[in-house]
C-alpha cells in the first residue's frame, strides 16, 4: 500500500469510528481486510439473491435431531 | 484406606467427598498449595483468595455435617478463564484494560456450578480478551504447558487447561470463539466441549463474538466433561441466544459403545495441510472407532473451506464494536497482536459482515447434506500439527501472524461458524512428547453423541488416564 492510501485510510478511520492506529497496524489491517472481504464477496457473489441471515436459525433447527442420539 | 485427591478425577473426588471420605477442606488446601506453587510457575493463575476459598470449604464440609449436599459438586474446588463474571470479584480478562474491572454481576454458568455446590477457588490466566489461539499474552504472560514448559498451552482458555492438565483444580469453564477450548484441550491432553450454539448460556461472561462465542467446559474425563456441561447447559432467560430445548442426560448414555456408529471422515479441506505425525494418530483413533464396531465413512465437503475466513472476519467485526469505545481511547494498551487483529474490524464494509452471516445457511446446508445425510458424527484432528513451542509459535503482529492463526484454527473455527458441537478428546502423543487431540462433531444439541463416542474411545485407550510430571 502506497503512503497516499494509509492516509486516506487513516483519515476515514478517524472520521468514521474516531481511532488512530499507526501506519504499520493500518496497512496490515488493510491487507487483511482485503483480502478476506474479496473472497467473501466473491463467495456470496455465487448465491442466490433472497438469502438472509434468519435463514441460518431455521437451518440450525432443521437439522436437530439429526443422528442417533440428539 | 485414604484417597489421594491429586489424583482423582472429577466425578471421583465429588463421591470421595459426598461419601466423606475426604473433606472439602483437605482437597481445596492441596489445590491451592498446588496453585500457589505449579499455577506460579505455569503462569496460569490470574487472582486467588486462598482465605476466602479454605472458608467456603468449611462452610462446605459444615453443610455435609449437617446433611446437606448441595447438588452433584458439593465441595469440589473448580477455577475458571479470567471472563467468567462474578459480583464484586475483578475479571482482568488477560488485559492491561480491564485489569481493574470489577463485575456487579455474576455469570449464570457460576451460578449453577455454585448451586451444585462447587468451590470457585482461583480465576485463571487467559489470552487477551480470548482473542488468540496460542495462549500467547504479552500483558499478563504466557502460561505454560504442563507436560512440558517450553511448549504452549493453546488458547485462549490457556490457564484452565494448564490449571486442569497439572492437577491444580478438577474442572473449569473456557469459552470458545474460533477454537479456544478445543485447541488448549487437545495441547494439554484434555477433554474440552464446545457446545451447539445456544446450549450454555453467556450472560455474566467476557464477550469476543455474539455469533461465534461458545462457553463450555474442559476436565480430565469424559465423564468429568459431561458432568460440568450438564451443571451449566440449559435455557437461561438472561440470554436470549439459549435455547429451551431440554437438556438431556449425558451420563446416562456414556457407556452405550458406539457399535454400528457411523463416522464420517472428511476427504477434503480438513487434511489440507496435516503434519504426518498427527495424521498417523487420527488413522489409530479411526482404527479404535472400527474395533468397537463403528463404521467410517468418507465423505467430501463442499463449501466448508469458506468457514474459516468467514471466521476470521466476523470475529474482527464483532470484535471491534465491542471494543469500540477502547480502541478510541486506549489503542495502545492493547497487545500488538490483539489490536492488529481487531483493526480490520474497522474496515469490512458493512455488506461484507452480512454476507458473511448470509452465507451461513448455504455451509451448514451443505455440511448436512454430506455429512449427516450419511453418518452419526464426524472425525477430524484438533490442530493440523504436534504443539509447537513458545518461541516457534510466538508470532505476535509480525508478517504473516494471520495466516498462522487461519492455519492453526483450520479444523476447529468452521464449527463455530456452523455452530455445531464439536468435543476435543486426548489421542495419543506425538515425537516431541505433548498430546494430540482428536475432534468429533455432532449434530445441533448432539452433545450426548459427542460423549458417547469420547467415552468409548477413552474406555478403550486409556489416553486421559495419563497425566504430566510436574
Amino acid at each position: 500500500m502506497t503512503d497516499p492510501e494509509t492516509n486516506r485510510s487513516a483519515e476515514w478511520l478517524q472520521r468514521n469510528h474516531g481511532v488512530v492506529l499507526s501506519p504499520a497496524v493500518l496497512a496490515e489491517a488493510e491487507r487483511s481486510a482485503d483480502r478476506v472481504g474479496r473472497l467473501v464477496r466473491e463467495a456470496a457473489g455465487a448465491l442466490p439473491f433472497d438469502r438472509d441471515p434468519t435463514g441460518f436459525s431455521a437451518a440450525f433447527e432443521a437439522l436437530t435431531g439429526k443422528g442417533v442420539d440428539a | 484406606m485414604r484417597d489421594d485427591p491429586g489424583s482423582l478425577s472429577l466425578t471421583e473426588v465429588a463421591g470421595a467427598i459426598a461419601g466423606r471420605r475426604l473433606s472439602s477442606s483437605e482437597v481445596t488446601r492441596a489445590c491451592l498449595d498446588r496453585l500457589a506453587t505449579h499455577g506460579a510457575a505455569l503462569n496460569c493463575v490470574a487472582g486467588l483468595d486462598a482465605e476466602q476459598a479454605l472458608a467456603a470449604a468449611a462452610r462446605a464440609d459444615a453443610e455435609l455435617g449437617a446433611g446437606r449436599l448441595r447438588g452433584p459438586l458439593h465441595g469440589v474446588p473448580l477455577a475458571h478463564k479470567d471472563m467468567f463474571y462474578r459480583a464484586g470479584r475483578p475479571s482482568g480478562c488477560g488485559s492491561r484494560i480491564r485489569a481493574d474491572f470489577v463485575p456487579d454481576h455474576t455469570a449464570t454458568v457460576l451460578e449453577r456450578l455454585d448451586a451444585a455446590g462447587a468451590l470457585d477457588i482461583a480465576r485463571l490466566n487467559m489470552v487477551e480478551f480470548a482473542l488468540g489461539p496460542t495462549g500467547h499474552n504479552e500483558i499478563t504472560g504466557t502460561p505454560r504447558n504442563p507436560w512440558q514448559p517450553d511448549y504452549i498451552t493453546g488458547g485462549s482458555s490457556s490457564g484452565p487447561a494448564a490449571a486442569v492438565s497439572s492437577r491444580l483444580v478438577y474442572g473449569t469453564l473456557g469459552s470458545d470463539t474460533g477454537g479456544s477450548i478445543r485447541i488448549p484441550a487437545a495441547c494439554c491432553g484434555l477433554v474440552g466441549m464446545k457446545p451447539s450454539y445456544g446450549r450454555v448460556s453467556r450472560y455474566g461472561s467476557l464477550g469476543l463474538s455474539f455469533t461465534l462465542d461458545h462457553p463450555g467446559p474442559l476436565a480430565r474425563t469424559v465423564a468429568d466433561c459431561a458432568l460440568l456441561l450438564q451443571i451449566i447447559a440449559g435455557h437461561d432467560a438472561k440470554d436470549a441466544t439459549t435455547s429451551k430445548r431440554p437438556v438431556p442426560d449425558y451420563a446416562g448414555g456414556l457407556d452405550r459403545g458406539v457399535r454400528d456408529l457411523r463416522v464420517a471422515v472428511p476427504q477434503n479441506y480438513f487434511y489440507d495441510p496435516v503434519a504426518a505425525e498427527v495424521r498417523e494418530r487420527m488413522d489409530a483413533s479411526l482404527e479404535v472407532f472400527r474395533r468397537l464396531g463403528a463404521r467410517t465413512v468418507p465423505v467430501t465437503i463442499p463449501a466448508i473451506e469458506l468457514a474459516n475466513p468467514l471466521v476470521t472476519l466476523i470475529i474482527a467485526v464483532e470484535a471491534a464494536a465491542l471494543h469500540g469505545s477502547w480502541l478510541r481511547e486506549r489503542p495502545a494498551d492493547y497487545g500488538k497482536q490483539t489490536l492488529a487483529r481487531l483493526a480490520p474490524g474497522l474496515l469490512y464494509p458493512a455488506t461484507r459482515y452480512v454476507e458473511a452471516l448470509n452465507l451461513r445457511q448455504h455451509v451448514l446446508q451443505e455440511f448436512s447434506a454430506s455429512v449427516f445425510a450419511h453418518a452419526d458424527l464426524l472425525h477430524l484432528p484438533v490442530i493440523p500439527s504436534p504443539v509447537p513451542t513458545i518461541a516457534q509459535s510466538d508470532v505476535a503482529a509480525n508478517p504473516g501472524f494471520s495466516k498462522f492463526i487461519l492455519d492453526f484454527g483450520h479444523c476447529v473455527r468452521p464449527f463455530n461458524y456452523l455452530g455445531l458441537p464439536a468435543i476435543s478428546v486426548p489421542a495419543g502423543f506425538t515425537g516431541n512428547g505433548l498430546p494430540c487431540g482428536m475432534q468429533l462433531v455432532g449434530p445441533p444439541f448432539g452433545e450426548a453423541l459427542l460423549f458417547r463416542a469420547a467415552r468409548a474411545y477413552e474406555r478403550e485407550t486409556g489416553w486421559t488416564s495419563r497425566g504430566p510430571t510436574l
